[in-house]
């Protein structure tokens, strides 16, 4: 059941090839439905026990292990399912064939991704999901550079952590590791070595400070609905490593690496918050905000405090909810007026109320407005950061969040508010399939902002993960 | 604190608000007029079972014999220690009254005054949208609570200020109320997650359980109160977080009215009063807020006296006033700071409204420079801004008066002698300021037919704020009843509502609203009698007044109005124009810095710094200029393939390794 979730969109993306000319128009909405059952899938599969097949036993065991459990895997997995159908019903582009397969390709891969209890299949997963992106990103036209940047950066993470896995493998005699309770940590130096191994794939990946250089012009970049997946998900793939992985499995190094990792978060977090001030580039602002929020999961992380590490699955499910739908609009903004540039934007609000009132709310989550999913996650975390005693984190996290409430206005006034400048080209308004693709973005920013409950509950006991290796589960 | 249990009439109050918003919000282009009616209709709702509600909760404490009347209703729980439920007790209950009566009336004005507006639906789905926040502000039984309402406030203050979103302007005063109240609220959450590290809870009843204890004492308490300060210096425009106020004028005047003086920024009041017992424990905390708030008061009053538009200088009286309430509730006097804001509602609303009434039939013309002798033409107007101006000033007989001397003998009574000079000295200034516009816009001759640079305005079209986007006719014209009955019904209190406070003790208000606070703490005997105090105040504040009389209602001034005006406008001190230059200190201190370290980021650290430091050792390696090449010649799609084709041989030969063991 669990490896159908998985098969089911890297089948149909392979299908979706096959569609004949005449019905490319429709492949979307063959994409929309494999989406949607996808999603249905990840709900139904909540809870449900392992499935494993033996695969290899030399050089050491792995096994083609996948789980869905309760914990942040499924919340991610659900995440990704939810925000695939969405950018996928949002999506315009011409190749719709290449477009669409591309995109359910990815999302099996990101399934294997957060789904694999096994650091291999994790490893091979990890290398398969930047192929989608590249070849999108590669045929999008004039990025290139971008695209190249993208496999560079990510090719070498990829090889770090295959190289890591190996070694952890060859070491522990096993890689059906992830979220095992009870393992015993491997050794000394080599706990120090594969640690670094990971947490450089995961830290390039995410992207945190000063891995970051490659994300700006990637996601800027990108179609709109892959920019929204990339953002929205596929960053989370780093920090899940943290939490899922990394941290439980060599806690010894973990610890000492903390004041590192916690000094590389926050420099991210008031980084990117000051970057996204001046940027003028409307996605590159959501980017720049990204690498700023994503520093705060991370510290989060690093504090080993349970409140914090709760806020952060809080924060990474928000996060992505509101990442997508940022990007999401701004595909919208681009389509119809042409450009990126906050300059060349303005007072679109006046004809476009439905368009200004996504982005508004958009922008407000990211903000961390109270009520939306943002703020329960950065309240959690910044509690949690004081409990820890990291008091001056906890200090310029709440920097961050006026910086964020500057940068952010910013991007909405500047693009919605103000005069409308008058050579923007007069589009209509919001229609009702770009509507629905916002809905239930929108609708679960507040249902979680209101009840995060269910995702407080899912994130592991921090002091647990410390000690016994209970990871996420 | 109150009884347990389910409150239908309770979720009433809170949610009603909330359906009138989304409903405007989803169904506002349909509904057009009918979209008044709703917005009236859910606010009126929301005070009608409010109403009830404070039936209900007398008889619960009948029967009960509960000291307090109130009620309360859990309604969930994130975690241990942080659950959400809603507490109504008397002081919750006057926040309530005030803010659906009074936002019931200011929501029926704005029929009239919002009549013809392109967005005349949005408009009420933000003021309905402002009432729920607002309830969920003081309704909260916690802290977080509290500072989610404290947010949404501030998201509604930030859609009504820029609700003429095509003026620049009025997009920068939204934003700009917007980031200033964020900073206050970090300074909630720096609170919340203190308290919450000493006592694991962030309810109301726990923290102060936990002030008993002594779990939270000493520095703590005090960190944990100057957090909580610096959301009410934010949210109630206390100095040096006020400068967001004067400018949030650039609002719809209905907007001013409801919010930018009867109701959120007092939210730094109510704050203040909700936690008394921290304010008890923490004598730093009471010096600190009783400092700043005479210091607002003052500050507030002197730069309300250079003002010329009519709606800011009643902006900076709503500050002045406010300074008076936190001033009273700092140092410990919380009924009187308490009845200061509920009195202040009434007759600041009234002159708001009132204002509203003058601006419409000038077609706009907010400048009191161009007004003048609009006694006879605007009679109702005038009575609205002579009721309100007599009660702010304290003039006897008038709630002001009640109000505003107990907050002054209040700080006696406390052991504060400056910050009582500091609240006379004010009072007078207030006085002064009030009849200055009081006696420019009624007496003497119209001025709007004259030049505008003949009265010494250089930017006429920069002069003030104006209600511009405002769609009104062009021509002055009598008001619509719409707008003038909710001014009406608000004279009743606005001269009455303060008697509830004689008779010390044993008056109505004190019955209601001392058993809330507990023993009096931190009185150390005046070296004042009441009486005497009182006449002190009514001295410096005729003087006050026959200053103002002196210099802009005497027959000479009429006589040469004109060349007056143009003398003072002129000759006003910079640091009156520049409201001493507190906006110029943050540009230069925060928003430059900022902005320059963004664009080192940007045009030098990532480019140059970090990505070329990588792309140098990327371009050193030979097999990377390959892929360049490949990358050239257009073979993109056929490498992509490799890559595929790579990574499912890699998968074909582990599962054929697998299959071995």
């Amino acid at each position: 059941m669990i490896s159908a979730i998985i098969l089911l969109p890297v089948l149909a993306g392979l299908l979706a090839y096959a569609f004949p000319k005449a019905l490319a128009a429709q492949v979307k909405w063959f994409g929309v439905v494999v989406g949607a059952i996808t999603l249905a899938g990840v709900l139904g599969a909540y809870g449900m026990p392992d499935e494993t097949h033996a695969w290899l036993a030399r050089p050491f065991v792995a096994a083609y292990h996948v789980g869905v459990g309760t914990g942040p895997s499924f919340w991610l997995a659900l995440l990704l399912a939810l925000c695939t159908t969405c950018a996928l019903i949002a999506t315009r582009s011409r190749e719709q064939r290449n477009f669409v397969a591309q995109m359910l390709l990815l999302e099996g891969a990101m399934l294997a991704l957060f789904l694999a209890r096994d650091l291999l299949l994790f490893a091979l997963a990890w290398d398969l999901m930047l192929i989608p992106v590249f070849i999108l990103l590669v045929g999008s036209g004039g990025a290139a550079h971008a695209a190249w940047r993208y496999l560079i950066y990510n090719v070498t993470a990829g090889l770090a952590l295959l190289l890591a896995t190996a070694v952890y493998g060859i070491i522990f005699g096993s890689t059906d590791v992830i979220g095992r309770a009870g393992l015993p940590p491997i050794g000394g130096l080599w706990q120090t070595w594969v640690f670094i191994g990971f947490a450089f794939a995961f830290l390039v990946k995410t992207p945190v400070w000063p891995f970051h250089t490659w994300m700006p012009d990637a996601y800027a970049e990108s179609p709109s609905p892959l920019a929204a997946v990339i953002s929205a998900v596929q960053s989370k793939g780093g920090l899940y490593g943290f939490l899922a992985i990394a941290i439980p499995l060599f806690p010894d190094a973990a610890h000492a690496a903390a004041p590192f990792m916690i000094g590389l978060g926050l420099i991210g977090l008031v980084y990117g918050a000051f970057a996204s001030l001046v940027q003028n580039d409307i996605k590159k602002i959501a980017a720049y905000s990204s690498l700023s929020h994503l520093g705060l999961i991370l510290v989060a992380l690093f504090s080993f405090n349970t409140i914090a590490v709760a806020g952060a699955v809080v924060y990474l499910i928000a996060h992505g909810l509101f990442s997508a739908t940022l990007f999401l609009v701004m595909g919208f903004v681009e389509q119809r007026e042409e450009t990126r540039t906050l300059k060349r934007l303005g007072g679109l609000g006046g004809r476009n109320p439905k368009l200004a009132g996504a982005l508004s709310i958009a922008a407000l989550a990211a903000l961390g407005l109270p009520g939306l999913a943002g703020f329960a996650g950065e309240l959690l975390i910044v509690i949690g950061l004081y409990g820890a005693g990291l008091v001056w984190a906890a200090t310029i996290a709440l920097v961050a969040i006026v910086l964020a409430s500057a940068y952010m206005l910013r991007l909405f006034q500047d693009v919605m508010q103000g005069r409308e400048l008058a050579d923007l080209p007069q589009r209509p308004d919001l229609g009702w399939t770009e509507g629905i693709a916002l809905a239930p973005l929108v609708l679960a920013l507040v249902l979680l902002g209101i009840y995060p409950q269910p995702l407080i509950a899912s994130a592991p006991n921090a002091s647990a993960t410390m000690t016994t290796g209970a990871g996420a589960r | 604190m109150g009884v347990d249990g389910s409150y239908p009439l309770l979720l009433v109050i809170w949610l009603s608000p909330l359906a009138g918003a989304l409903l405007l919000w989803a169904f506002g282009p349909q509904l057009r007029k009918a979209g008044g009616i709703v917005g009236v209709g859910a606010a009126a709702l929301a005070f009608v079972a409010t109403l009830g509600m404070w039936g209900a909760g007398t008889q619960l404490v009948n029967s009960g014999g509960v000291p307090l009347l109130g009620a309360h209703q859990t309604l969930g729980s994130w975690m241990p220690g942080m659950s959400f439920g809603l507490l109504f007790d008397p002081l919750a209950l006057i926040w309530t009254l005030i803010i659906t009566g009074v936002g019931s009336l200011i929501h029926f004005y704005s029929l009239g005054y919002m009549a013809g507006d392109r967005a005349f639906a949005r408009f009420f789905a933000y003021l309905n949208f402002f009432l729920f926040a607002m309830l969920t502000l003081v309704l909260s039984d916690n802290f977080v609570g509290l500072l989610v309402g404290w947010g949404l406030v501030g998201l509604a203050s930030y859609l009504l200020i820029g609700f003429w979103f095509e003026r620049p302007t009025a997009v920068a005063a939204a934003r700009k109320a917007f980031v200033m109240n964020v900073v206050g609220d970090i300074g909630i959450l720096a609170a919340i997650f203190i308290m919450f590290a000493y006592v694991h809870s962030t309810s109301y009843a726990d923290v102060f359980a936990g002030v008993q204890s002594h779990a939270l004492t000493g520095q703590v308490l005090f960190a944990v109160c100057i957090g909580l300060f610096i959301g009410c210096a934010a949210k109630s425009a206390q100095v040096p977080l006020h400068t967001w106020l004067p400018d949030a004028m650039e609002g719809p005047t209905p907007v001013s009215a409801l919010i930018h003086a009867a109701t959120m920024v007092t939210a730094g009041v109510y704050l203040i009063a909700r936690c008394f017992p921290l304010w008890n424990s923490s004598p730093e905390a009471r010096e600190l807020a009783g400092l700043i708030g005479a210091i607002t008061a003052l500050t507030g009053a002197i730069l309300g006296m250079g003002q010329w538009d009519i709606k800011r200088i009643l902006a900076y009286s709503t500050m002045s006033q406010i300074g008076y309430m936190i001033m009273g509730v700092g140092v410990g006097a919380y009924s009187a700071g308490v009845l200061h804001f509920f009195t202040h509602a009434f007759f600041k609303a009234q002159l708001f409204l009132g204002s509203g009434i003058i601006i419409h039939a000038l077609a706009d013309e907010q400048d009191v420079r161009k007004m003048g002798g609009l006694a006879k033409r605007l009679p109702f107007a005038f009575a609205a801004l002579g009721i309100g101006t007599l009660s702010i000033c304290g003039v006897p007989g008038f709630s002001g008066f009640f109000s505003k001397d107990a907050v002054i003998y209040g700080t006696l009574l406390h052991g504060h002698p400056y910050l009582y000079a500091i609240g006379v000295i004010t009072a007078g200034i207030t006085a002064y300021y009030m009849f200055r516009m009081l006696f420019m816009v009624f007496f003497g001759e119209y001025r709007g037919n004259v030049d505008a640079s003949d009265l010494g305005m250089r930017h006429p079209e920069l002069a003030g704020v104006h209600d511009a986007g405002h769609a009104q006719a062009q021509h002055a014209h009598a008001p619509a009843w719409l707008m003038m009955a909710p001014v009406a019904i608000l004279m009743v209190p606005s001269i009455f509502i303060g008697w509830l406070n004689v008779g010390g003790e044993n008056s109505p208000w004190a019955k209601f609203i001392d058993p809330q606070f507990g023993p009096a703490q931190g009185l150390t005997g005046a070296p004042l009698s009441e009486i005497a105090s009182t006449l002190i105040v009514l001295a410096i504040v005729a003087a006050g007044i026959l200053i103002a009389y002196l210099r802009y209602a005497t027959p000479a001034f009429i006589s040469n109005a004109v060349e007056r005006l143009r003398n003072e406008t002129v000759r006003m001190p910079g640091v009156l124009v520049h409201a001493f230059y507190v906006d110029a200190a943050y540009e230069m201190l925060f928003i430059r810095p900022v902005q320059a370290v963004g664009g080192a980021i940007l045009r030098w650290m990532d480019p140059v710094v970090l990505d070329g430091a990588v792309w140098e050792v990327a371009h050193s390696a030979k097999w990377l200029g390959h892929l360049f090449r490949s990358f050239q010649t257009g073979l993109v799609r056929a490498y992509a393939l490799t890559i595929v084709f790579g990574a499912a041989c890699f998968i074909a030969y582990y599962v054929v390794a697998g299959g071995v063991r």
